[in-house]
């Protein structure tokens, strides 16, 4: 098994025809030849997201990927997705804490027109007040429906609130209501300046199309924009945690629920694929320990889930779970530590290492159905790894992951010591 | 939600209660896997249901991303991975090709035979990745619980996978899990279903699987207790999600008197026991109602021995189900469902439509497209880009068997209810009495051309357009004819259509938040029922 895994990656990096163009400004193109389809995806990676905010302007990352759609130099608002839209395309962007991605998918016809429209929004984007006023108020909608009114969303955020004290991570992407509403034009015109300069941009081109045409366009719209600074390194102050913080949270709910993060890695360290498989092993599917666990067997759950959320500095390795019946949240976290506490103990099987790295590889291969999954891979990693080449290392390094590498990064991660866990206390009346 | 390890169950193939009925809202815990259409015309691409970031369609924005690094970070690492040689070769293949010139998309050949037990079996090869998907469909559903026991279907389906004659609940979901990629059940009102999509080389091991618990489950009575128990616990929690609550509600006041509006509730969950889902099973799970669409990295010939080997000597038993009733027309309704703790209000306008074989439907995706679909919509335009009231607005025609619902949804702060149901009745009243433009006209064209094809890129919405062509009784060519229909539609139709849907004054209104603050903005816009939040789905 694996050495036939190895071969294939091996294989696949001769075969996969991506060219790579770097303009003098810095910015980074990937372009990947696909006539199945009339369509080419359009996809923008900036290195830049609320890591890189300080308190303040927290969600400043988020605000601004919304005024990037209301016009430029010399494309005025609406235009954008109008032109998209009109060639039976679609635009759309997300921001995270490390990165903001923008995604095309449209008509191959429509090229053109894009390219040019993308090219003029990172030379000159319009940025004024109306711009900043509109996306103020449709922001605080997103944080109302996702966060405020979401048990779900205000419990997450309250966790990553609660387990870092000096690290940005510690405020959601989308950052609080105060900022969101004091934020200033001044504070958007230095960000774009700062994290929007080419040298701070990954763009992968998939689809229907001819490279060498792609590339004489795209360095004749693009290779005017000048190359900014390079951005100011962001400094992970975060101090050893030391001791498990507990915090109570009282809304109107129905059933008690519980999150739980442990202090964790970067993506980048080398405990990471296995991190992956011990969080399927944990919490992917019906077999898995925690829902075998806590919901088939002992019924003290409706839900419950496990994730690796590393992140470019360290993140949180997360567990969230909602109680059934009359169980309490009490019941559900020390049902947690029992499986946590049995794997550190005794680690895992041949068998259900095998059964994490079945799933994961599937959902890597689905990753590549489409262009915009495709031109989405490539980017981002381009953009963290600084090769899109190392797409092909992630099957390889999950197949490489043994069962004692899962009981040691089992060991290593669930310390209590570096424990966050945030409680719901179901409430009847708004405290 | 790609990088979030969910143990709770996995989505079912249908997110039951969810799309289709005019509530484009995906409740928490459920993700809504694209599977046919249930009818709805969808506008959007899969990337804006699945992402957050500018999300219009308030249902996926609701659920889907916040834009947080969690979700998207994990996005970044767990999809990468080495590509087979297998790329390659597919990208040589001609797939599935848009003649821009001559507006023709053209489907690879689709092999439709019927086996001797009647059920129909349609194939399609895919060569772009080395995966298989399949689609099953009985037609039946949700609509024939028994009376008082809504829910028993959707209980059934999932206790499919709970025991067979041969295998446990725990070693069945071992094997799954085991397989990688997903084996599903799931069923909506007119539909049980069932599903995989997995490595091909699993094709065997996964299509065993399937045949075994669609024909020999036993329902032990242990697992309908815990079944009943997780049922329960979401249907406690609805009123913590106001997006849910506004479908749950709005469903059931707009399809008042049908079948397609009972919903589950607490009680009738209690009232089921282990006769009523053998009664549904008997009743919704055979061969003489079933289809099945496969598509993937096979040859079809092979593919259709297989599905013959495993499902050919399966004899039905059960007799054909009543036709469903057409979808009478409710008056008009409007509803305050009183959530004191929110901060922002959710917003529903409905009213009853039509069913999915109507002339309607059609000009119906133009004229939608032009009030509500997309980012340059009418609605988003002015409700939210305009007048920054919303994160997300969008409308909807829901089609189904035998009628459909016209439906807006967003959602405001609190003190801006009243403002954005007047923007929203005003732009709509504006269309309705005015039309369209030339320019919407060809745009909205333009967009749902390259949107069809551009969402046919995958084996899921292949098989998921097959298994709904089949099942609305569509023609075989329907993909490729497709274009032409839409270009067949005349902006008088669009305006005809905008008129008799668009028109606000015979629109039901369904609003979730507190009313003690928002029942002071309603004067003048009718009389509204009051219902606490906590008296839905008891």
């Amino acid at each position: 098994m694996l050495a036939a895994t190895a071969a294939l990656g091996a294989q696949a990096q001769q075969k996969l025809d991506v060219s790579r163009l770097q303009l003098k400004n810095g910015l980074t193109i990937l372009a990947l030849e696909d006539h199945t389809v009339p369509t080419v995806a359009y996809y923008t990676v900036f290195k830049v997201g609320s890591r890189n905010e300080r308190p303040g302007i927290t969600g400043l990352s988020h605000l601004f990927e919304h005024m990037m759609f209301n016009g430029s130099a010399k494309y005025k608002p609406k235009v954008f997705d109008q032109e998209i839209e009109a060639g039976g395309g679609s635009s759309n962007a997300f921001t995270t804490s490390d990165s903001t991605e923008y995604n095309e998918e449209f008509s191959s016809g429509t090229l053109d027109i894009v390219l040019r429209m993308e090219a003029d929004r990172m030379r000159a984007l319009k940025l004024d007040r109306a711009n900043i006023e509109q996306e103020r108020g449709i922001v605080s909608e997103e944080r109302r429906v996702n966060f405020d009114n979401s048990v779900e969303g205000s419990m997450t955020e309250r966790l990553w609130n609660s387990a870092f004290v000096a690290h940005p991570y510690r405020w959601d992407t989308i950052g609080f209501m105060k900022d969101i509403q004091a934020i200033r034009l001044a504070d958007a015109k230095a960000y774009f300046k700062t994290f929007y300069a080419p040298n701070n941009a990954v763009v992968a081109v998939v689809g229907d199309f001819h490279t060498a045409d792609l590339f004489k366009r795209m360095a004749q719209y693009f290779s005017d924009i000048p190359r900014g600074p390079a951005p100011p390194p962001v400094v992970n102050a975060e101090p050893p945690q030391l001791g498990e913080r507990r915090i109570e949270y009282h809304r109107p709910a129905e059933l008690p629920a519980v999150r739980i993060g442990y202090k964790s890695i970067s993506f980048k360290d080398p405990l990471d694929p296995a991190l992956d498989v011990l969080s399927a092993i944990l919490a992917t599917g019906e077999s898995s320990r925690l829902y075998h666990s806590l919901v088939y067997e002992k019924q003290i759950a409706a839900s419950v889930s496990a994730s690796n959320e590393s992140r470019i500095d360290p993140g949180l390795f997360t567990f969230a779970a909602q109680a059934q019946g009359t169980h309490t949240a009490a019941d559900c976290e020390q049902a947690i530590y029992a499986v946590l506490d049995d794997i550190k103990l005794k680690g895992v099987t041949e068998r259900e290492v095998q059964k994490a790295k079945n799933g994961l590889r599937f959902g890597v291969i689905s990753g590549y159905k489409t262009n915009e999954g495709r031109a989405g891979l490539l980017a981002e990693n381009d953009a963290f790894w600084g090769d899109w080449k190392h797409i092909y290392t992630i099957l390889p390094k999950y197949d490489r992951v043994t069962a004692a590498e899962v009981q040691q990064a089992a060991r290593k991660i669930f310390n209590p010591l570096n424990r966050t866990v945030v409680t719901l206390v179901p409430e009847k009346e708004p405290q | 939600m790609r990088g979030t390890f969910l143990a709770s169950r996995p989505p079912s193939l249908t997110a039951r209660s969810s799309t289709g009925k005019g509530e484009p809202f995906v409740p928490s815990g459920e993700t809504a896997v694209p599977y046919g259409q249930k009818g709805a015309i969808a506008h959007f691409p899969p990337s804006r249901l699945r992402e957050g970031g500018r999300g219009v369609r308030p249902g996926h924005s609701a659920l889907v991303c916040p834009p947080t690094a969690r979700q998207c970070r994990a996005r970044e690492k767990k999809c990468i991975g080495g590509l087979g040689p297998w790329l390659l070769a597919g990208m040589l293949l001609v797939m599935l090709k848009l003649d821009a010139a001559a507006q023709t998309i053209h489907l690879p050949p689709v092999t439709r035979t019927r086996l001797a037990n009647g059920i129909r079996v349609i194939v399609m090869e895919y060569h772009r990745a080395p995966t298989v998907t399949v689609r099953i469909v009985f037609t039946g559903g949700e609509r024939l619980d028994p009376e008082g026991k809504t829910g028993a279907t959707a209980l059934m389906v999932d206790l499919l996978k709970r025991g067979t004659e041969t295998r446990s609940a725990t070693q069945i979901a071992e094997a799954i899990d085991y397989l990688g990629g997903s084996v599903d059940t799931g069923a909506d009102d007119e539909r049980c279903t069932a599903g995989l999509d997995l490595l091909v080389k699993n094709t065997d091991d996964g299509l065993d699987l399937l045949a075994e618990i669609l024909r020999h489950p036993t329902f032990p009575a242990a697992e309908l207790e815990r079944e009943r128990a997780l049922e329960l616990a979401s249907l406690q929690t609805i009123g913590d999600d106001p997006g849910r609550v506004a479908g749950y509600v709005l469903t059931k006041a707009m399809y008042a008197g049908h079948p397609y509006g009972r919903e589950a509730t607490q009680a009738t969950t209690q009232a089921i026991n282990r006769d009523d889902i053998l009664a549904v099973y008997h009743a919704g799970i055979s061969p003489d109602r079933m289809t099945i669409v496969a598509v993937g990295d096979f040859r079809s010939a092979d593919m259709t021995a297989r599905l013959q080997a495993k499902f050919g000597d399966w004899t039905a038993a059960g007799a054909a189900p009543p036709p469903t009733p057409p979808v009478p027309p409710v008056p008009v309704r409007r509803i305050l469902v009183d959530k004191p703790d929110a901060t922002q209000t959710q917003v529903r306008l409905a009213r009853t439509a039509f069913a999915r074989n109507s002339p309607d439907y059609f000009p119906s995706e133009l004229a939608d497209t032009i009030l509500g679909g997309g980012f340059t919509s009418r609605l988003v335009d002015e409700v939210r880009v305009n007048r920054s009231l919303t994160y997300g607005i969008g409308s909807s025609f829901s089609a189904l068997k035998a009628g459909g619902l016209f439906t807006v949804d967003s959602f405001t702060k609190i003190e801006t209810t009243r403002a954005l149901l007047d923007a929203t009745r005003g732009v709509m009243a504006r269309t309705a009495q005015q039309g369209v433009t030339e320019a919407e006209y060809h745009k909205a064209q333009g967009y749902l051309a390259g949107q069809f094809a551009i969402q046919l890129q995958t084996p899921e919405a292949l098989a998921g357009e097959l298994s709904s062509m089949a099942f609305y009784g569509l023609p075989d060519n329907y993909v490729e004819t497709y274009l032409p229909r839409l270009r067949a539609v005349a902006l008088p139709d669009v305006n005809r259509i905008a008129k008799r849907y668009f028109e606000p004054n015979g629109l039901s209104t369904i609003l979730v938040g507190p009313a003690s603050k928002i029942s002071g903005q309603l004067k003048g816009a009718g009389e509204f029922e009051v219902r606490p939040v906590t008296d839905v789905a008891k």
